[in-house]
């Protein structure tokens, strides 16, 4: 009997974040164009019902309906595959991000996330590499210069910030002891957020920035680049699998805020205390904040060069995450 | 002023079995010499410290198929030193070449090139002499007396069985396998309409370019000889199709100059203040989309939204917002609309807020001057050799403004300053353009504020049609107008340059004529055109990201490139 | 019971690759199908293109790889340190910054020595 209630709560959790997330990401297009639209003197979709709320769903439907080009030079089926990875990928991330705290369900205590995995964080970092194998397979697989080049980008971008993504974490992991997310925000209830509470405000910054680069928005979204690359490593995709990589970018968004809410700024923990089956509001309008501020960068500023970049990550970014790591070991032995 | 006569006499001095004929027409000097010496007479002109025409302005050939060597060769020169023009000319046969003067001008290149794809005339030792507006296997020469203009007047156009491939033209000997060659433009977001570019890459750096232009070749030359003086002033309009109301005027001055027309003071101010208005407009445009290269989306819209108030403006004084063919030989189609200067002082009032708008998001961006400083770097000699005009060879620090060098329609009248950069980089001609918008609105609220009264065309029979009342009055005054208005006016002959200072740069006529009323030759000059040439020297080196840039800060417009 | 902490993450997963086979199978049912040969081929900006597209990448690009390999097995050593790092006390701490103090030796000689250059 007890599997059968897991059965039900996993399919029933599963269901719920897969359609609030999917349900996010679309408006999150529409969001971002309004943004940008408030912040740009014009208006922003507003044709397909009022405000242009219907506007995502219209897009959808599109790319359901466009022809599905396939280069005849392309290697068909990593061409095929490497959208279907990012999504999953992008999809898959969620599974170990808690949005709220136990609730008494039927006399059931369900916690408000899908999986309490022990390894949670390692679990976010290892399916967060796989995604990067869509974009690289993508721009590779078009059999495209500007594809490839784009795909190239991509991987030596990706895998120098992914470094200085998970060495800006390693002060919060020293403190809490944990990899497991839940635990780490249990850890933070009552104010004690790591960005704040324990000195770890720059690895927070340091993390938005390396998020910034690992999801390849402005202004460092080199493996796109629209103005030199044309439209770099999707440059060949049309349809649903161009829409699979538009969406995972979003939901890619989504998981990096999502994450850095958990980690730094105390996940569903709020300035006052609301009943557990509504704790995950905190957790939604943290999120939202961050996405607001990564939209909202993105109408600021210019592009990076590519060598910039990596001499960013390379030789700022990585050095003051590995200082960070003994400034946070320092303190701790210090203060026991 | 320095004595223009004193270039041709030096020249008769030192060569005098070289020197054929000099010649004076309109306070332009004209210097007949023999094809063979060309070389060093053009080397002796550049180097002599006296004279130093260090600046060739344009190559171009005149066809006169009748004549016993039939090609003309028009070399235009300045000297940066004396403010002077010199033109050269040489008489070529049909079999016969002539010597390049690439070693002494790199200007010469694609003048060069361009002078052989149109007349197929022939440059002995020139490095790189092929097609440049037309395509490599294309037959004959567009601009020969010869060659048909009409359509029917072909045979058949029959597509090559086999695709033409630029590949063949990238030298072979070192081709390495380990560079990969890109094709960017004609179809590409940053290449601001139909450039072309052949990159070789090693990985994201930059080892070869090759510009390859012609894709929106309309043939504007060889069209206007075939129009009247009036009608031509339409093909002006789309050549940069960002400031039409400027190269309105310049052509217009050519005509102006080759007639010895007076324009009335009030005519030339409305043009001044239009031109500057024009010039804002096309720098918000350059500044829009170079932004927008560069990944400053929100930039793109602000410059929009302002350009929109300036077009406005002139649309309500020329009733169109591209393409306004406003500007009349010995004036103006119509006077300024009412209450005009209310919406333009509006506007000047309010731009000093929107271009420190700009200034916020750019000018001291951390990423902005990451991008733009030390890229594309050319030095101040190089853009003289290269021939580079407007915003581009200021921004290297080469104080040189047609306005204020040779003033005309009465820039003299004006005060201004001409902004320049130091480094030559992408960030210094940024720099240079936000400056030159700000001056434009200086000189604008002057002109206004000085504006004449008085008639907005000339009175000189010849090209202005006599007044509707006075037509429908008396036989003569109707014989007139039915003259200028079926005829349209025809200059004596003879042949001038006169050039202003476009958005882009330097913009200049060369108009030959033969007594008739159409032009014989119609030379262009366009800035793009030189400055495009110098791209590969900017880019060379660099990564992909900066051919960007490059390009963006050199602002290019197709229509006058391929003309 | 371990294990069946696993069990939601594999439903995700699954639903995950059951909605990308589906968005991808599903849009070459409904959209139609009109290629020609030109639209198959690579995009170029309109050109042919030229010359060879998979061929050798720089080696500039696999000195990054190998860094990142280097780098990224000191961050495996560094979080199950991290996460025991109370119980190490000040030992742990002293031996893991000599770890990363030899890393760092060798980050600064490739700094030195230019691999992190692109011109």
């Amino acid at each position: 009997m007890e599997l059968v209630y897991f059965l039900i709560e996993t399919i029933v959790k599963v269901g719920l974040v897969f359609g609030v997330l999917m349900g996010c990401v679309a408006y999150l297009t529409l969001a971002e164009r309004k943004i940008l639209g408030r912040i740009q003197v014009r208006y922003g979709p507003n044709r397909v019902w009022p405000f242009g709320l219907g506007q995502p769903i219209a897009d959808g439907i599109k790319a359901f309906f466009k022809e599905d080009v396939i280069p005849a030079k392309a290697d068909k089926p990593l061409f095929v595959i490497a959208p279907m990875i990012s999504i999953t990928a992008a999809i898959s991330l969620f599974a170990v991000i808690p949005f709220g705290g136990v609730i008494e369900f039927f006399g059931r205590e369900v916690s408000l996330v899908i999986a309490k995995l022990d390894i949670g964080l390692l679990y976010v970092f290892a399916i967060a590499s796989l995604g990067e194998y869509g974009v690289v397979l993508g721009g590779w697989s078009s059999y495209n210069k500007y594809g490839l080049m784009g795909a190239l980008r991509a991987a030596a971008q990706m895998i120098s910030y992914e470094l200085a993504l998970a060495l800006s974490v390693m002060g919060v992991l020293m403190i809490a002891g944990t990899l497991n997310l839940v635990e780490i925000v249990q850890q933070q209830a009552g104010w004690h957020w790591n960005a704040f509470y324990h000195f770890q405000f720059f690895p927070f910054i340091f993390y938005l920035i390396c998020g910034l680069a690992e999801i390849n928005r402005t202004p460092f979204d080199m493996p796109e680049a629209e103005a030199e690359l044309a439209c770099g490593f999707n440059i060949e995709y049309s349809s649903m699998k161009f829409a699979l990589f538009f969406m995972a970018e979003y939901a890619h968004l989504v998981a990096v805020c999502a994450i850095a809410t958990t980690l730094f700024l105390g996940g569903w923990d709020g300035p006052f205390n609301l009943p557990p089956y509504l704790s995950w509001i905190w957790f939604v309008a943290k999120t939202g904040i961050l996405v607001y501020f990564f939209i909202w960068q993105r109408g600021t500023f210019p592009r990076l060069r590519y060598d910039q970049i990596m001499r960013f990550g390379w030789k700022f970014l990585l050095p003051l995450t590995l200082a960070n790591i003994f400034g946070t070991g320092l303190y701790m032995v210090l203060t026991g | 002023m320095w004595d223009t006569k004193v270039a041709p006499r030096k020249l008769k001095k030192q060569f005098p079995n070289a020197v054929l004929e000099t010649l004076s027409f309109r306070g332009e000097e004209t210097v007949q010499v023999k094809r063979e010496e060309i070389l060093p007479i053009c080397q002796y002109l550049a180097s002599d410290p006296d004279l130093s025409f260090d600046f060739l302005t344009d190559i171009c050939g005149v066809d006169y198929p009748d004549n016993e060597k039939r090609f003309e060769v028009v070399y235009h020169l300045y000297s940066m030193r004396r403010k002077t023009r010199l033109r050269l000319k040489t008489v070529v046969g049909e079999e016969e070449s002539l010597s390049t003067v690439e070693s002494v001008w790199k200007a010469a290149t694609w003048f060069e090139r361009e002078a052989y794809d149109m007349f197929g005339l022939s440059f002995d030792g020139h490095h790189d002499l092929r097609r440049l507006l037309t395509w490599d296997g294309y037959q004959g020469h567009p601009l020969r007396k010869d060659f048909p203009v009409r359509g029917e007047d072909f045979d058949r156009y029959e597509m090559p069985a086999e695709p033409l491939d630029a590949f063949s033209i990238m030298p072979e000997e070192d081709a390495d396998e380990r560079q990969m060659v890109l094709n960017m433009g004609p179809q590409h977001p940053a290449t601001h309409g139909v450039l072309r570019l052949v990159l070789k890459l090693d990985g994201e750096v930059i080892t070869d370019a090759v510009p390859y232009v012609g894709h929106l070749h309309r043939g504007v030359e060889k069209l206007a000889e075939g129009m009247s003086y009036t009608q031509a002033i339409t093909l002006t309009d789309r050549l940069d199709y960002t400031a039409g109301i400027c190269n309105n005027m310049s052509y217009c001055l050519a005509v102006e100059k080759l007639l010895d027309v007076e324009v009335p003071k009030r005519a030339q101010y409305i043009r001044v203040i239009m031109a500057e208005l024009q010039r804002i407009a096309a720098h918000l445009l350059w500044l829009a989309t170079h932004a927008l290269d560069m990944g400053a989306m929100t930039v793109l819209f602000y410059c929009f939204r302002d350009r929109e108030t300036v077009i406005d403006i002139l649309e309500d004084i020329t009733g169109a917002r591209l393409t306004p063919s406003f500007l009349r030989i010995g004036g103006l189609a119509a006077d300024l609309p009412e209450g005009i200067d209310k919406k333009i002082t509006a506007f000047l009032d309010d731009f000093p807020r929107l271009i420190k708008e700009y200034e916020t998001l750019l000018t001291k961006n951390i990423i902005w001057l990451k991008r733009t400083k030390g890229v594309g770097v050319i030095s101040p000699q190089e853009a003289i050799n290269w021939g580079l005009t407007g915003p581009v060879i200021r921004g290297s620090g080469v104080k040189w403004d047609i306005r204020k060098a040779i003033p005309y329609s009465s820039y003299d009248d004006f005060q201004f300053v001409i902004p320049t950069g130091e480094n030559g980089d992408v960030y210094d001609r940024y720099l240079v353009r936000l400056e030159e918008m700000r001056q434009s609105a200086r000189i604008v609220r002057q002109a206004l504020k000085k504006l004449p009264k008085g008639r907005i065309r000339t009175r000189d029979p010849r090209v202005t049609p006599p007044a509707k009342a006075d037509v429908e009055k008396e036989i003569h005054a109707l014989i007139r107008h039915f003259k200028v208005m079926s005829e349209g006016v025809s200059p004596p002959p003879g042949e001038v340059y006169c050039s202003i200072e476009n958005p882009k740069g330097e913009l200049g006529w060369y108009l030959v004529s033969d007594g008739t009323s159409k032009p014989y030759r119609y030379r262009v000059h366009t800035p793009s055109f030189v400055n495009v040439a110098a791209l590969p020297e900017m880019i060379k080196g660099h990564l992909v990201a900066d051919v960007v840039a490059v390009i963006g800060s050199i602002d290019i417009v197709l229509g006058e490139i391929d003309r | 019971m371990m294990l069946s902490q696993y069990v939601p993450v594999l439903f995700i997963i699954g639903l995950g690759i059951f909605f990308a086979v589906f968005a991808v199978v599903a849009s070459r049912l409904l959209g139609p199908r009109r290629i020609n040969p030109a639209k198959a081929s690579p995009y170029e900006c309109g050109m042919i293109t030229l010359g060879p597209t998979h061929q050798a990448i720089p080696i500039k690009y696999y000195i990054i790889a190998m860094l990142f390999l280097v780098f990224d097995l000191e961050v495996v050593f560094l979080y199950p340190w991290a996460v025991i790092f109370r119980t190490l006390g000040v030992f742990g701490f002293v031996e893991m910054m000599i770890f990363i103090f030899i890393l760092l030796v060798g980050f600064i000689y490739i700094w030195k020595k230019g691999a992190l250059e692109w011109e």
